[in-house]
């Protein structure tokens, strides 16, 4: 008897418990199963905007990635971002999000919690997911933030994230985000190179004066460097016209930086594709920030070598100033594509100098002739071109001059006795002996492609448009790891 | 039988000037009309087989050809069984063997001689001065032979041509697309034409002495030009009768229809098709009007390295033709100096993007 009472007991109790957990599925929408913490607003509704203190923190690591120690420094370098540009930086972690979406989990955490600044609640939210079934992270940018949050910076910005966080180093990663954010906030780019970060930091050039080999690449020995640095000296002195050799393997479009916070240099047309133009606006502005050039027109010649992570190379040649690289008055364009073509031939990692010396060969040549010579292979097909149609000439002349002078010959036709109107056909008949197919192979055009590079091989999702649950909007960047 | 052309003033050996046109006394300077001289029997229309019999039964060892001289009085073996007026070696008369030309062997026709000979020397000159590839020195060392005025013998053939050509050929058809490929479809055929055409004033030469190549090329003559036969043009000439009969001749003159037909079949009664090739032809030819004629050739020898060239000049139009010795070291500079020329332009035209760019 107390068995069936304590069956009928317990039946009644799951009864009555059963549509208060459907009541609560259905008050938060999408948001899955399992207890929603207590932040959550269930009801958007209801939910009004608000600012939080801004002594609130800023790290919430609900995954526990880290020490005190290390939480505490990350605060006090979000704090600092936050003031430095006057836009709120949040990282918030978690080993769940409640079966939610993490791109929605995250923005209504931003949202509930009352975090960014100013009437739009401008600010960036890292939201790191530790669940192993659904590890993620994503980053929302609010208000006047997602303007310099787009797809490049966002994809950089989880570049730095992942590669430290496949490792798991989550110290150095929100540490490394935060200073990738700072410049993003302030430059409008997260990964500046190093001389333009010291420029803008303290408007001082990083290289000292007569360093006209900058290799960010390596691959240059020592001896080789020597013997560069001292021919670009000896090409400079001889025409007074810098010359200076730069090998990089960043790669950044300088103009979200700002036209007055970093000088550029007027080197010529930029070219036509935008790849060549955010290449030579770069050159131009590292010529510029580091101040090279003779004379009050900075003049002087820029060999700029790309490389990236494909060991694909993009290779540049700028001409600063004018009139005075010997009798390389001006850099034709048909010059400066031969410069970089004789740079570019059999490049590769190992062979820099190589490439460098060939380089500086022809541009001597150049400052001393006006001319840039052609290649040794270019000459040789030019040889076999002259010899080629010498040989055409020679025969077919002859051929004729031979036609021509044996005039004496039997005749064996009779075209002049033809009666031309007497010809008829009489009958005819044509008869299908077969049909055979020639096929032609018609390439598809070429599709371009507009994919964020990434150095981690690792793509992010970027969109402009998400909602939280409240409705206001923001620009996500996700990323699995 | 031989005729001989007297002058009526002095009795020396007349000649027909081909500059004048009329008969002319080298001796007296007499000029007469052609008219004045003996009237040789009007020719009467012969068959081709009659004539080939005739010829046949000339050269037949019994008809030795030796005459005597009036004028002289000299017993003169002719050069050929063939020749038919000749200059008496002894005397300068000129003589026309008139056998040669009676009977079957009557000319239908004749083109006399409008080109002087004297300044045919200054012609074939500038003639090779033109011409490449001679032997260094050939200018300095060769020297030109006296110039012999000929009446040669052709045959003239007026004929249709009717026959079967079967070509083959292609055609394209219909092209179409799946995927990335492009197929076009190719038709073959066989196309076969009965075609008819015909051919007017075919010219071959009719005596076996001369090169056919030569007669072939000193050609072409304005057969609108041609005079009934009179043996009045033939003195102070050279004239041969036919030794080719005009069965062989017939034969030549198919051989170049035949030629041309089929290709000229294969331009006209293709269109429409593209590479076109003859599979087979068969074409037969109808002699509708054959002819025996005389045209006038010049022809001299050019010695160099005692070696002769011989060359032939139209009597009618003045153009000059022969053979030239031929030097394998000049065609090798001539060579050379184009493929200079040719890689030259080439190398400044590259030289100047160069410079430009």
């Amino acid at each position: 008897m107390k068995k069936t009472w304590l069956c009928l007991l317990i039946t009644l109790l799951v009864l009555f418990c059963l549509p208060l957990s459907a009541g609560a599925d259905d008050s938060s929408g999408d948001t899955g199963s399992g207890e929603l913490p207590d932040w959550y607003v269930t009801d958007p509704n209801s939910f009004e905007d608000f600012h939080n203190d801004i002594n609130d923190p800023r790290l919430i690591d609900q995954a526990d990635l880290l020490t005190p120690e290390q939480e505490a420094q990350i605060e006090a370098r979000l704090d600092q971002v936050r003031e430095a540009t006057q836009q709120d930086i949040v990282i918030f972690t978690d080993t769940t999000s409640y079966g939610m979406d993490n791109e929605l989990y995250e923005m209504d955490f931003y949202v509930y919690n009352g975090y960014g600044l100013g009437p739009n609640f401008d600010g960036l939210i890292l939201f790191i997911n530790m669940d192993p079934d659904n590890r993620e992270m994503v980053s929302t940018a609010f208000g006047k933030t997602r303007d310099v949050f787009d797809a490049a910076n966002s994809n950089m910005l989880d570049d730095i994230l992942y590669d430290h966080l496949v490792e798991q180093e989550y110290f150095e990663a929100f540490l490394s985000w935060s200073f990738g954010v700072e410049n993003m906030l302030k430059y409008g780019i997260v990964d500046l190179p190093a001389w333009c970060g010291a420029y803008l930091s303290s408007g001082q050039v990083l290289y000292p004066s007569g360093v006209r080999l900058i290799n960010e690449v390596g691959g240059i020995s020592e001896s080789d460097t020597q013997r560069i640095l001292e021919r670009l000296s000896d090409l400079s002195v001889k025409y007074q016209t810098e010359v200076v050799v730069y090998l990089t393997d960043k790669y950044y479009d300088l103009s979200h930086v700002g036209s007055d916070a970093l000088p550029v240099a007027e080197g010529g047309p930029r070219g036509e594709d935008s790849e060549e133009i955010e290449a030579n606006r770069y050159l131009d502005t590292f010529w510029a920030v580091e101040g090279y050039g003779y004379s009050e027109d900075h003049r002087g010649i820029l060999l700029g070598i790309f490389v990236d992570e494909s060991s694909l190379y993009n290779i540049q040649v700028r001409m600063y100033g004018s009139g005075a690289a010997g009798k390389a008055k001006e850099l034709s364009d048909s010059s400066e594509k031969r410069l970089e073509s004789v740079t570019l031939l059999n490049l590769g990692e190992g062979n820099y100098a190589y490439n460098v010396n060939r380089y500086l060969d022809f541009l001597g040549s150049y400052m001393k002739t006006g001319h840039v010579p052609h290649s040794w292979f270019v000459r040789g097909l030019w040889a076999l071109a002259c010899a080629f149609v010498g040989l055409l000439t020679g025969r077919f002349s002859t051929e004729r001059a031979i036609r021509k002078n044996n005039v004496v010959r039997e005749e064996t036709r009779a075209d002049v006795n033809l009666i031309s109107d007497s010809f008829r056909v009489l009958w005819s008949r044509n008869v299908l002996l077969g049909t055979r197919v020639e096929k032609r192979y018609i390439p598809k055009p070429s599709e371009s492609s507009s994919s964020t590079r990434s150095s981690s091989g690792s793509r992010s999702h970027y969109s402009s448009n998400s909602r939280s649950s409240s409705g206001r909007s923001g620009s996500t960047s996700r990323r699995k790891f | 039988m031989i005729a001989e052309q007297k002058c009526p003033n002095c009795g020396g050996a007349i000649a027909f000037d081909p500059a004048i046109g009329k008969m002319h006394c080298p001796y007296c300077e007499s000029i007469f009309d052609i008219e004045q001289f003996q009237t040789p029997q009007p020719a009467k229309p012969v068959g081709m087989n009659q004539r080939d019999e005739a010829m046949k039964a000339a050269a037949s060892p019994a008809s030795m050809p030796v005459y005597v001289c009036r004028s002289c009085g000299a017993e003169v073996v002719t050069p050929s069984q063939t020749t038919g007026s000749l200059t008496c070696p002894y005397c300068s008369n000129n003589i026309v063997l008139t056998e040669q030309f009676s009977g079957a062997l009557v000319p239908d026709g004749i083109i006399p001689f409008r080109i002087m000979p004297d300044k045919l020397s200054d012609e074939v000159r500038s003639y090779y001065k033109k011409k490449m590839f001679l032997p260094k020195g050939f200018f300095s060392r060769n020297s030109i032979g006296p110039v012999t005025g000929v009446y040669v013998p052709f045959w003239i053939f007026d004929c249709d041509v009717t026959g079967d050509i079967a070509f083959s050929a292609e055609k394209r058809g219909a092209t179409y697309r799946r995927g990335d490929t492009e197929y076009t479809e190719y038709e073959r055929y066989r196309l076969e034409r009965k075609v008819s055409m015909s051919f007017a004033g075919i010219s071959l030469d009719a005596s076996k002495k001369m090169p056919n190549d030569l007669m072939d090329s000193v050609q072409p003559y304005d057969l609108s030009q041609l005079q009934p036969f009179d043996i009045r043009y033939l003195a102070g000439f050279v004239a041969d009768r036919f030794d080719e009969s005009s069965q062989e001749s017939r034969q030549r003159a198919t051989e170049r229809m035949k030629n041309t037909g089929a290709n000229v079949a294969m331009s006209r009664a293709t269109q429409g098709f593209h590479s076109v090739s003859i599979i087979s032809s068969s074409l037969q030819t109808v002699v509708k009007r054959a002819a025996y004629i005389l045209l006038p050739v010049y022809l001299l020898n050019l010695t160099y390295e005692g070696q002769p060239y011989q060359f032939a000049v139209n009597g009618q139009s003045g153009k000059v033709i022969g053979k030239l010795p031929y030097s394998k070291l000049e065609e090798r500079k001539y060579f050379w100096k184009r493929f200079a020329v040719g890689a030259g332009i080439v190398a400044a035209f590259i030289g100047l993007i160069a410079i430009a760019g």
